[in-house]
């Protein structure tokens, strides 16, 4: 393959050489220096626009205007007829005559109306160099900083919620450095995460989310580490089809991050201030009965004092962040740095998060041919955790106290309630901190030794470094020694990518444009964790106890891959493009490491025709077919050394022995492909008041890689093997519309919907399963992650089948074993019945009762202004999905919850929830919901002093409200963080809460 | 031509970045299966990472999960493994965790010994040790076959990809046969000294074997070979899986000691007597030193209502610390092994002989003792005899994972019924099999009715 590659990579180079040393003969003949300058303008209110590019069309000549939008440069062109483009992120592409004689001062302002369409936008994602949205054969969905910061989140996930089309993005808790959640076009592997590719100026970004600490199954995610602040826009691909040029790792779609670079001129400093406040939307139906069963007459209630631990436990927090930036620029010379301060409080007592975030980056034009940009990000947080589980969780021991205890301490004493932690004992007195530093790194160097050949190269380095402690003092009551315990993470990624395209015209009528570029990437890990308990007193530190447990884990890996992608352009109207990657990982054995992925896509702009220009052009002003097909892999959906079946160690007595795993090896584990086709098209209605962006998509992975259970009798409990299919069918839909367009008025309407169909078509046995005790499972024929469990018992007219008692109970039967549609057999519950009492007979029946996946997603946000104002709404809707509720289980069992409440007061009979406990199907919830997720409302000042440019004021609120019908404290909720097949499963979770926030930018001159 | 130096500058300097590609890099955490079965050395740290995984991870559920079934523990949490084992019957199922973590750890310690047996003819080290590492691997293999049977009605003699199941019988016979085996290897050739000081410096292989053997005879009832064998054991030699408390923690500790553990003793052993007219508590007899030595009496505290309520003690014996050593048999078992195969040989008077050995002992090695005067009960009665060696098996071999067998074996005519059942001496007789063996093996056997 490398072979192969290398003697493609010299053709191309040659035939660049070739080729532009001709045009450089040509033009050096006879040409001109010429003097550009001039104004780029919003056309809507005449602002000045900085950083907007202008560029002399297929010459790579051009410039950016400044911070008061005005540009100013020289380039040396033969005279004769050219076009120059003028252009900036959020604003249609203008593209004018030009043509160049004997005046060599030319002078042309320029006002660029808001592309609130998107259409026309210029992206870099999955291309090679700049192309025109509308050239594209497949969809791509871009976020603007105006978008990002109409709702001001705290993290970059939460920036695409929302946002994209076909992206499901799921807060895994309420946690204030809890992990999100984000899904493109569905689940496309289960082994690996399904998280897409994060690039941030060309580093691969660091995406993990290890458990450290075991905190019960919550683990925080690295792109915490990130301001959104930062982001000066996003690109997200969401398919193979698109992706095929990230190749390996690009099955589950791309998240392209640019951040903000700076503008010639005077230097310009952005201040934003923020305060905001926390707090619980809803608590869970608690036992307020204030009685209790007499001991002595077990079916009478008498009066007793009940507690509300949920009061103590969720608590207001409050927040502040600061940001500041200062960017400017002279020449050849561009820079910009900024420092962001974010500290936000948990509504889980004593938990709290503390970011400090340092950005520059420089852009320096070398020469007339090369061009550099270094840019680097130091981040520094902190937040204070709170574990979850057994013995020391605050909201597992809720689920489990009878709240007839009063937990507060007394003397300073924390009472004992039992078994379970004391929960206020458990958020005072348990410590979960955890420290990270990142450092975010890049160079690009750019070159244009020739006209229409550009080389770039990208240098990237993330660096993390996570520290995690628990410390639980001495005297606990369920943890009466004391426990420290200590864990670090330093993961450093490297990417290396070097990416050259050509470009000329064939023919005047045939562009071509060709792409080559090669990729290497290496990451190594390091874990160490010591663990002691029977701790001295006052130390934290994991010297003061005894060892319980070490560990130390180190990984290194690579990635390697290059691509050739040819693109011909027929008249601005019809674009093809072919495509081919290698790739290759060494977590895989050696004979199955080495793929390829070829694409293909094509788009027609119909509306360039004069048929249809002529006809219907007046009221569709743009309208384009595309179509694309690629295949891409998951190259990091398996850990490094998964091949092997690498033995445990265990040191004792002096010697160190090997312990066979519970996980076996597999030497011929090869990377999941999926093959995606999509198809849609794009529309501008009435000059681009409307605009409609519509895909329709089906992917196919295969080889899909699962965690198979072994029966123990092997010896081993589990090994990975490529053996199910699985597919994505769906469609989403991105409408834009300005409904009013007045001059002190304006509403503007985003809404995005989507669709996807998962079904997992085929896995080895029918059925595997995936996590929370065999509750979500991967079934041939069902969606993944469907809930499989106990369920009613009811007859044969499907009505609910009560025992003597008139309570609800589990159904029975036997097991028939049945073909599923790919041949594999499994068995089904058929409830049985006794022929004399008609009540169940047999063992205790599972089936699959619920779907965590959702029959459709939307968002729908409006946009008013009014003079200066403005207001912002975005509304969420994610329905047809179901959770599991297991907070509901335990409170239909154990005392504090409300079903004993019931009970007590003798609103439904004493025992009639117990039986709740052991019909799993009594717990699954309609999780559908409908959020209030962002209102902002902003007032923008402008000011004409001379120090200070604009301030704007903004309060806003976020997940104010949820209509949904569900039963605990949040539908949108994941036990299992960023589990993959284990989703929609509700745990002793914190919930998301609602925030209030006032803000204040302001602009310096 | 500048241009084409421009351009070839470019490249060279890229090219450097991108061919320092490395692409395969070996795992430096742990070896895996084929580098440790080729030499000695392999060999040696697998035997003692089994004995470590044997000692510490699966000898909880040994203890536990039959322990809550004939009433040895007391449960004070709702967590489901404990509340659904106590329950029994029918509420139990090839889900609960207890039995999960029971049948995959035995297998797993089973599937070590087989890998060790089925490796070491083909690597050349020094005769005693490899008489040392085939020894130990039969005696792992026997003891965890051993141990399936006790709590499973089948259980597969060999691993492998859908393992063929047996009953008990051919498993136990099996048993025999390795642990025979294993004597005829340690007397062909001694095993080494170095193999000892390394791998078993807490543990008389010989008279492990010999323990195990003749309590495999008992269980077949193979009596004359059970008292033979029994005889042969020297009581005393202590045999002992070792703990230094903090990375390897004694595991009955760790689930019934540390912190506010799910379950804890009963004050009586957990004894449950078939009065005729139902099960009541059995009341230690006064002054027996086995209370005091495997309880702390000083404390009382109570099982949740819903399990009885019945009293529970804290655990001492060799459960107190993290560090307390477990023997890997007791010599008062072989007492009881002589005294219930006279008493099954229908030799009453010598069975009696050895119960009142037991009773009366005062010079156990590990410090089992009863204290106690000889045995009032009717000598003349088969039953009376075998209910006292019952009673005396429950106390004396308390938390050792046989009482289910105990229990199945010498009160057998009792049948626990399919409903929830917190009272009387054993709510299963066998568990079913782990669902998930169920599910990935097609020659698992259904489950037992009980």
């Amino acid at each position: 393959m490398k072979k192969f590659f290398t003697q493609v990579l010299s053709i191309v180079l040659l035939s660049g050489l070739f080729f532009g040393s001709q045009g450089i003969k040509a033009q050096s003949a006879s040409a001109v220096t010429y003097h550009f300058k001039g104004t780029v303008t919003d056309a809507k209110n005449y602002d000045p626009i900085p950083g907007a590019t202008i560029i002399i069309v297929n010459q790579n000549l051009g410039s950016a205007t400044n911070r008061d939008g005005k540009y100013d440069f020289t380039a040396k062109l033969k005279p004769g007829n050219y076009q120059i483009a003028f252009s900036t992120v959020g604003y249609k592409t203008i593209v004018k005559k030009l043509v160049l004689g004997n005046n060599t001062e030319i002078n042309m302002d320029m006002a660029i109306s808001p592309d609130i369409t998107r259409l026309n936008e210029v992206v870099v994602t999955g291309v090679s160099g700049f192309t025109k949205k509308s050239h594209l054969g497949n969809s791509i969905s871009t976020v603007s900083s105006k978008d990002i910061q109409a709702a001001a989140p705290l993290s970059i996930d939460e920036a695409l919620q929302g946002n994209v089309a076909g992206a499901l993005v799921m807060r895994n808790s309420g946690n204030p450095a809890g992990g999100i959640s984000v899904r493109l076009r569905g689940a496309s592997t289960v082994v690996g995460s399904s998280d897409p590719l994060y690039i941030m100026d060309g580093v691969i970004v660091n995406n993990n989310s290890t458990q450290l600490i075991n905190l019960g199954g919550y683990t925080q995610n690295r792109l915490v580490d990130i301001d959104p602040n930062e982001i000066d826009h996003i690109e997200v691909l969401k398919g193979a089809a698109a992706a095929a040029i990230y190749g390996s790792r690009a099955s589950n779609g791309v998240v392209q991050i640019f951040t903000k670079r700076g503008q010639t001129g005077k230097p310009k400093i952005t201040f934003s201030s923020s305060v905001n406040m926390n707090q619980i939307r809803k608590i869970l139906p608690w036992n307020n009965a204030q009685l209790k069963w007499d001991p002595n007459d077990p079916t009478k209630a008498i009066p007793a004092t009940r507690y509300n631990y949920q009061d103590y436990i969720f608590n207001k927090a409050y927040g502040t962040e600061n940001y500041i930036s200062v960017s400017g620029g002279k020449g050849n010379t561009k820079y910009i740095f900024s420092a962001s301060q974010l500290s936000n409080g948990g509504i889980v007592r004593n938990t709290d998060f503390k970011r400090y975030n340092f950005r520059v980056r420089l852009d320096q034009i070398i020469n007339s041919w090369m061009s550099v940009s270094v840019g680097t990000t130091v981040s520094r947080n902190s937040s204070d955790e709170m574990p979850n589980g057994k013995n020391y969780g605050p909201i597992t021991s809720l689920l489990f106290a009878d709240n007839l205890k009063n937990p507060s301490p007394v003397n300073g004493v924390y009472p004992n309630i039992g078994w379970m932690a004391n929960p206020y004992e458990a958020v005072d007195r348990i410590e979960a901190p955890q420290k990270n530093s990142r450092t975010l790194s890049d160079i690009q160097l750019k070159f244009t030794p020739l006209k229409g050949f550009n080389i770039n190269y990208v240098f990237g380095y993330d660096h993390a470094f996570n520290d995690a402690r628990l410390f639980i003092p001495v005297g606990l009551n369920t943890k009466p020694y004391g426990i420290s315990e200590k864990a670090t993470m330093a993961t450093t990624m490297m990417n290396s990518d070097l990416n050259a395209a050509y470009s000329f015209h064939l023919t005047p009528s045939i562009n071509s444009v060709t792409g080559i570029g090669y990729t290497y990437q290496y990451d190594e890990s390091q874990y160490f964790a010591i663990r002691t308990d029977h701790l001295a007193p006052v130390a934290k530190v994991t010297d003061a106890g005894t060892l319980t447990g070490r560990s130390d884990y180190r990984t290194k890996r690579s990635i390697w891959g290059g691509y050739l992608q040819q693109t011909f352009g027929y008249k601005e109207k019809i674009f093809v493009t072919l495509a081919g990657r290698w790739d290759g990982a060494s977590t895989f054995g050696e004979n199955e490491r080495n793929q390829f992925y070829p694409k293909a896509s094509a788009s027609y702009l119909i509306s360039q025709e004069n048929f249809f220009k002529n006809n219907i052009g007046k009221v569709i002003n743009l309208f384009k077919l595309r179509a694309s097909y690629g295949q891409a892999g998951n190259l990091s959906a398996l850990a490094p050394y998964s091949i092997y079946t690498s033995y445990d160690l265990a040191p004792i007595n002096g010697q160190t022995g090997l312990v066979a795993p519970v996980r076996s090896g597999n030497p011929d584990l090869r990377p999941e492909r999926q093959t995606e086709f999509e198809t849609g098209f794009d529309m501008g209605l009435l000059q681009d008041r409307l605009g409609i962006e519509f895909t329709w998509y089906k992917q196919d992975i295969k080889d899909l890689l699962l965690l198979r259970s072994l029966a123990p009798s092997t010896g081993f409990g589990s090994r990975y093997e490529n053996v199910g299919t699985m597919t994505n069918k769906g469609w989403e839909l991105a409408i834009r519309a300005t409904v009013i367009q007045k001059k002190n008025f304006s509403w503007i309407v985003t809404g995005t919907f989507s669709q996807n169909h998962n079904k997992v078509t085929h896995v080895v046995g029918g059925k595997i399963d995936l996590g929370m005790w065999g509750t979500s499972i991967a079934q041939s024929g069902q969606p993944l992650g469907v809930f499989y469990g106990y369920f009613f018992a009811t007859n044969p007219d499907g009505s609910l089948l009560l025992d003597s008692k008139g309570f609800v109970q589990r159904a029975k039967g036997h097991y028939k074993n049945e073909t599923l549609p790919d041949g594999e057999v499994i068995p089904v519950a058929v409830q049985d019945y006794d022929p004399v009492t008609g009540q169940p007979k047999g063992t205790n029946l599972k089936k699959i009762i619920g779907d965590p996946n959702p029959k459709w997603i939307g968002s729908i946000s409006n946009t008013f202004a009014y003079k200066n104002f403005s207001l912002f709404i975005k509304v969420d809707m994610v329905q047809g999905f179901n959770v599991m509720s297991w907070d509901k289980r335990m409170f239909d069992l154990f005392p504090g919850g409300e079903a004993t409440a019931k009970e007590l007061r003798g609103e439904i009979p004493k025992g009639s929830s117990f039986p709740n406990f052991f019909i799993y199907q009594s717990f699954i919830e309609d999780g559908s919901f409908v959020k209030l997720r962002d209102v902002a409302l902003s007032y923008n000042l402008k000011l004409k002093s001379n120090w200070i440019n604009s301030l704007k004021f903004t309060l806003s609120g976020s997940n104010l409200i949820s209509w949904d019908n569900y039963w605990g404290f949040d539908p949108e909720v994941n036990t299992e963080s960023q589990s993959n097949g284990v989703r929609g499963q509700d745990m002793a979770n914190v919930p998301i809460p609602k925030v209030f926030r006032f803000g204040i930018v302001a602009s310096f001159n | 031509m500048k241009h084409i130096f421009k351009i070839l500058g470019i490249f060279f300097l890229t090219g450097i970045l991108l061919y320092s590609c490395k692409k395969d890099f070996p795992n430096i955490n742990a070896p895996s299966d084929d580098q440790i079965f080729k030499n000695k050395d392999g060999l040696v740290a697998a035997s003692i990472g089994m004995i470590q995984h044997f000692s510490t991870s699966t000898l909880a559920p040994i203890v536990e999960i039959p322990g809550i079934t004939t009433r040895e523990f007391g449960v004070l949490s709702t967590y489901v493994t404990p509340m659904e084992l106590t329950y029994g019957g029918s509420a139990l199922s090839g889900e609960n965790s207890g039995i999960i973590r029971l049948w995959s750890r035995l297998l797993r310690d089973k599937g070590m010994a087989e890998n060790l047996l089925a490796n070491v003819d083909n690597v050349e080290m020094p005769a005693g040790t490899k008489t040392g590492i085939k020894a130990l691997a039969k005696f792992m293999k026997a003891m965890t076959l051993g141990y399936l049977v006790m709590d499973f009605e089948q259980a597969p003699i060999n691993n492998g990809v859908d393992a063929k199941f047996s009953d008990r019988t051919t498993v136990l016979n099996e048993a025999v046969k390795l642990l025979n085996s294993a004597l005829d290897d340690i007397s062909a050739q001694p095993i080494s000294d170095d193999f000892k000081s390394k791998v078993i410096p807490t543990i008389d292989l010989k008279n492990s074997i010999e323990a195990f053997l003749a309590r495999y005879y008992l269980y077949l009832g193979d009596y004359n070979n059970a008292i033979a064998t029994a005889d042969k054991v020297d009581l005393t030699a202590k045999s002992e899986w070792w703990y230094d408390g903090s990375e390897n923690k004694n595991p009955v500790f760790s689930f019934a000691v540390d912190g506010q553990p799910d379950t804890k003793p009963r004050w009586n052993f957990g004894i449950m007597i078939n009065s005729g007219a139902g099960y009541v508590e059995y009341q230690p007899e006064a002054g027996d030193g086995r209370l005091t030595f495997y309880m702390d009496t000083t404390v009382h505290e109570n099982a949740l209502p819903e399990f009885g309520s019945y009293e529970v003690h804290n655990l001492k014996g060799f459960f107190a610390n993290g560090n307390s050593k477990i023997p890997v048999y007791l010599p008062g078992e072989m007492l009881l092994i002589r005294a219930e195969a006279y008493a099954r040989e229908n030799k009453l008077p010598e069975a009696v002989s050895q119960i009142n050995l037991v009773r009366e002992k005062t010079n156990d090695v590990f410090g089992v003792d009863a204290g106690l005067g000889a045995w009032t009960g009717d000598a003349t009665s088969k039953t009376a005899i075998l209910n006292e060696i019952y009673i005396q098996r429950s106390i004396e071999l308390f938390m050792t994972g046989q009482r289910l067998e105990d229990s199945r074996r010498i009160h057998s005519s009792f049948v626990p019924g399919q409903n929830n059942d917190i009272v009387s001496e054993r709510n299963r007789n066998f568990y079913p099999y782990s669902y998930v063996e169920r599910n990935n093996n097609p020659n698992c056997p259904a489950d037992p009715n009980i």
